[in-house]
C-alpha cells in the first residue's frame, strides 16, 4: 500500500470543513485521478500525502509512515509534488541547475551527472539545459517543474493540475512527460478538471464534493451515465464528463440507438466501437 | 489571512468615524506625549490608545504579534536606557542586589525613566496607529488622505501597495511549501535565511508579472485620463466627527497651557525609586 488515509478530517482556521472522513487506498503504481469542484478539497487532500498539511483528525499513511510524525523533507523523498504553478518551484539561473538543485546536497557529482542525464532523456529536455527557465513557455516550465522533481526519484507524484490553462501542444507534452513517468512505475495522483485527460489516463477516479469522497471507481464506471449510481455522483459534484460520453449516452438513449455501450469514454474507444461494427444488431 | 492587511471589520464607534478624525486623534495623543517628558503622561496616552484598540477591534491584546512587538520596543527602551544612559545616578537594587551587566555600570533609576517615557511615547503612538489601520478600511484611508491633499498618484501607489502585501505573503507562504515539497530544509532560522533565494526569486518575478499586468489593466480602465476621478465611496465629517475632534482640540490647548506654565512635568531629577518615576508634578 503506498498511501491509505483512514477517516482523514482537516479544519481550516475559521473553522472551514476541507475535508470530512476520507479514507481511500492508493497502490503502488496507480495512476490516480482527483476530480471534482474548485473548493471540493481535492488540494487539500494532496497537500496531507506530503505532511505540508496535517490532519486534523484522523491519520494519513504513505509507504507506511504516519504523516503526523514525519517531515516535508523527509516525505518529499517519497511524494513529489508539482504545484499548479511552475513559477512557484523554479528559481534557478539555468535548467541544469534547477534540475541539480536537490541532489547536490544528496549525491556525489557522479551519481548526480548519471541522474540529471536520465531525466533529460526521460523528459526531452537535453537542448534547454542552459537556458534560464523563466525564459520558457509555460508548458515547457511545467515540464522543467516536473523533471525538478522526477530527478529526485519519488516513488509517488502528485500534479495539481498539470493542463491547465495550455494550448493543445502545450497539453500534449505534459501529457507524454507524465506517461513517461508513469511508465517507470510511479504512483501518479493527478488533481484535474480535465475529464479528457481523466478518461484517457487515469486508471481510477477518486470524486470530491464539499471535503467528502463520493466516487471512488475506474473512469469508464465513473462516467456511465446509463447507470443512476454514477449519474448521482456526477450531479453531486457538479462534473461534466468526456463530451464522448455524453456522445454515446446520446446515441443509445436519444438516438435509440439499442446496442450502443454507454462506458465508452474516450474517442480511440468511440471509433473502435464504430470500426469493429459492434453495433450491428438484430 | 487577513485580506486588507490590519484592519478589522466592525460596527463600533470609532468604526464609524472619519478616518481624517482619527488622524487628527493620533497626530494630536502622539504630540500631547511628546509635549511632556512625564511617565504617566505617557502612560495615560499608551492605555487609552490601547483601550481603544481593544475595545473596538477585539483585538486579543495578549497574542496580537504587533502590540507583543511594542511590548518588546517598550521593555528594550527600558533595559537600554536603565544601562546606557548618562543621566543614570541612582542605582536599582532588588534585595539588596544590583542589577549589572558586562560592560556597562549597574542599572539607574533614571535611565529607566528616560527609557521608560520614550518607550511609551513609542508605544503610544504605535497603538495610536493600530487603532487608525485596524478601524479604518484601507480604501477610506487612502480617500482621506487625498481629501487632505495626497495626489491621485501616489493614492493609487498606497492602494496597490497594501493590496499586494497579503497577496505577497500569502505567495511566499506557497512558494516556500512548494520549495519544502523540493527537499528544502526549512526548520531552523538559518535554514530560512538558506531558502530565501529560492524563495525570493519566484516571488518576485510573480509579483514584477502581477505589476505589469496590474498596469495594464488600470490603463485599459482609464486611468490616467485628464478628469479628476469620482469615488465609489465618498467620506463625510458627521456631527459625532465635529464633537471628537473639538473634545480633542480642547485637550490639545489644556495640554499646551500646562506645557506653557509648568513645563514639561520632568521628574527625572527625582526619579530614584519606583514609586518616584510615577510622580506628576502639578
Amino acid at each position: 500500500m503506498m498511501i491509505e488515509t483512514r477517516n482523514l478530517y482537516h479544519v481550516y482556521p475559521g473553522n472551514v470543513q476541507a475535508l470530512e472522513d476520507v479514507s481511500i487506498k492508493i497502490d503502488e503504481g496507480e495512476f490516480t485521478a482527483i476530480v471534482g469542484q474548485n473548493g471540493s478539497g481535492k488540494t487539500t487532500l494532496a497537500l496531507h500525502l506530503n505532511g505540508l498539511l496535517k490532519p486534523t483528525k484522523g491519520d494519513v499513511f504513505v509507504k507506511g509512515k504516519n504523516t503526523r510524525n514525519s517531515d516535508v523533507e523527509e516525505l518529499s523523498k517519497i511524494v513529489g509534488y508539482v504545484y499548479q504553478n511552475p513559477n512557484h518551484q523554479l528559481f534557478n539561473l539555468t535548467v541544469k541547475q534547477e534540475l541539480a538543485f536537490g541532489l547536490k546536497r544528496l549525491l556525489s557529482k557522479e551519481e548526480t551527472e548519471k541522474r540529471l542525464k536520465e531525466t533529460v532523456e526521460l523528459f526531452s529536455i537535453q537542448d534547454i539545459l542552459d537556458v534560464n527557465p523563466f525564459s520558457l513557455s509555460l508548458p515547457v516550465k511545467k515540464i522543467i517543474a516536473m523533471a525538478a522533481i522526477h530527478v529526485m526519484r519519488p516513488e509517488i507524484f502528485v500534479l495539481d493540475e498539470p493542463t491547465t490553462g495550455q494550448d493543445f501542444v502545450g497539453m500534449k507534452l505534459i501529457e507524454k512527460a507524465i506517461l513517461n513517468v508513469s511508465r517507470e512505475g510511479k504512483t501518479i495522483i493527478v488533481i484535474t478538471h480535465d475529464m479528457g485527460f481523466v478518461a484517457r489516463h487515469a486508471k481510477r477516479v477518486i470524486v470530491m464534493a464539499e471535503g467528502r469522497v463520493i466516487g471512488d471507481d475506474e473512469p469508464k464506471k465513473i462516467f456511465d451515465l446509463s447507470n443512476n449510481g454514477a449519474k448521482r455522483v456526477l450531479q453531486e459534484a457538479r462534473i461534466s464528463p468526456p463530451h464522448v460520453s455524453l456522445l454515446s449516452y446520446a446515441l443509445r438513449f436519444d438516438c435509440n440507438v439499442q446496442r450502443f455501450p454507454t462506458d465508452v469514454i474516450t474517442p480511440t474507444q468511440f471509433a473502435d466501437v464504430v470500426c469493429t461494427h459492434k453495433l450491428r444488431g438484430p | 489571512m487577513s485580506s486588507e492587511l490590519l484592519y478589522k471589520p466592525g460596527n463600533s464607534w470609532l468604526h464609524s468615524l472619519d478616518p481624517r478624525t482619527k488622524i487628527i486623534y493620533v497626530v494630536t495623543s502622539t504630540t500631547i506625549a511628546f509635549l511632556f517628558f512625564n511617565v504617566i503622561i505617557a502612560l495615560l496616552i499608551c492605555l487609552v490608545n490601547f483601550a481603544l484598540v481593544a475595545w473596538s477591534t477585539g483585538i486579543n491584546v495578549v497574542k496580537n504579534p504587533i502590540i507583543k512587538l511594542l511590548a518588546v520596543i517598550m521593555i528594550l527602551n527600558v533595559v537600554i536606557h536603565g544601562f546606557a544612559n548618562p543621566a543614570g545616578k541612582t542605582s536599582v537594587t532588588i534585595f539588596g542586589y544590583l542589577l549589572t551587566l558586562p560592560f556597562f555600570e549597574s542599572m539607574k533609576w533614571e535611565g529607566m525613566y528616560f527609557g521608560m517615557v520614550f518607550g511609551l511615547r513609542v508605544l503610544g503612538l504605535g497603538y495610536g496607529a493600530l487603532l487608525l489601520v485596524s478601524t479604518t478600511h484601507p480604501r477610506d484611508l487612502i480617500n482621506s488622505l487625498k481629501k487632505i491633499g495626497l495626489p491621485l498618484k501616489y493614492g493609487l501607489m498606497l492602494t496597490l501597495s497594501i493590496q499586494l502585501i497579503p497577496q505577497m505573503s500569502e505567495e511566499a507562504k506557497m512558494i516556500l511549501n512548494a520549495q519544502r515539497a523540493r527537499g528544502v530544509r526549512i526548520k531552523s532560522n538559518i535554514d530560512k535565511f538558506k531558502a530565501l533565494l529560492p524563495v525570493l526569486v519566484p516571488l518576485t518575478i510573480g509579483s514584477l508579472e502581477r505589476m505589469n499586468t496590474i498596469a495594464m489593466s488600470i490603463s485599459a480602465r482609464g486611468y490616467g485620463a485628464p478628469i479628476k476621478p469620482t469615488e465609489l465611496k465618498e467620506i463625510k465629517m458627521r456631527i459625532k466627527d465635529y464633537l471628537v475632534i473639538f473634545i480633542i482640540t480642547i485637550s490639545l490647548v489644556v495640554a499646551i497651557y500646562i506645557r506653557l506654565t509648568r513645563g514639561d512635568l520632568n521628574v527625572i531629577e527625582n526619579a530614584n525609586s519606583f514609586i518616584n518615576l510615577f510622580s506628576l508634578p502639578l
